[in-house]
């Protein structure tokens, strides 16, 4: 495996931590939203990461593998039930459901997210200095 | 392969040793890439067994020869990737990255140094 297809490598890292980051803005964002399109509160949203082989037959042997979001999933469990009957959106015994997206939790995978973007660019420097070294071979 | 420019093997292993660095280096980068995946067992390269192996010249793996005409082929490089057994660690994994790429780049300029020597003995003090 060669330098260049390791820097491939650092930027499916750095593509996936990016969905990531894009997931937990989106559910920042909806943290508050009562009405979707297919009816109900937001329900909170979560990237599923799986490792890939990056060679042919990769996965047959102990070689270096990549990473990519496979799925996104939603996720109904903690759902906030509010007595609030002058809501629009309460039902007929005056309870409304707030989305399930605790801010802090968020804050947390947003920091997460953005070390491991940091780690992967860092990784890909790494690499690419070791290429230019390798280049004053024979100078 | 006998180097007669080098009888000691040194660019040779300097050879082998940037191999293994850059081996080192993708293995380090898919750690750092799968850091948050479930399930994913963290992987080494460990420098200092390859080496030790090479100069107690251990032989290659390479494919078995039955019959004088069959071909060898290049020594693979069988074994030099393990799983870790420690839990993956970012801050173990940064120290590594800084400490593959150090010796990468020493190989490289102790490399371009050997070659220098040729290049000095070839020109004599012509220059």
């Amino acid at each position: 495996m060669n330098i260049v297809s390791t820097m491939e490598l650092s930027a499916s890292g750095l593509t996936a931590q990016r969905q990531r980051l894009n997931v937990i803005a989106e559910n920042l964002a909806n943290a508050q939203v009562t009405r979707t399109p297919q009816g109900g509160p937001y329900l909170r949203k979560n990237v599923v990461l799986e490792s890939q082989p990056f060679e042919d037959f990769g996965s047959l042997m102990e070689s270096p593998v990549k990473v990519a979001v496979t799925d996104i999933v939603e996720n109904a469990e903690g759902l906030v039930q509010e007595y609030d009957p002058s809501h629009p959106d309460a039902n007929e015994e005056g309870v409304v459901t707030w989305p399930n997206v605790n801010p802090v939790t968020e804050m947390v995978s947003l920091v997460l997210a953005s070390r491991a973007f940091d780690a992967n660019i860092a990784a890909f420097r790494a690499g690419k200095a070791m290429a230019l070294k390798a280049l004053e071979i024979g100078r | 392969m006998p180097n007669d420019l080098f009888p000691d093997g040194a660019l040779n292993l300097l050879e082998k040793s940037l191999s293994w660095r850059s081996q080192g280096q993708s293995v380090i980068a898919s750690n750092l890439a799968n850091l948050e995946t479930p399930d994913y067992k963290g992987k080494v390269v460990d420098f200092k067994a390859e080496l030790k192996n090479h100069l107690q010249g251990r032989p290659d793996f390479r494919l078995a020869t039955s019959n004088p005409r069959h071909l060898r082929g290049s020594p693979v490089d069988s074994g030099l990737i393990r799983e870790s057994e420690e839990p993956l660690d970012l801050d173990q994994e940064m120290v590594n990255l800084s400490l593959n790429q150090l010796g990468y780049q020493t190989s490289v300029t102790m490399l371009v140094k050997k070659l220098d020597q040729l290049k000095t003995v070839i020109e004599g003090d012509r220059g």
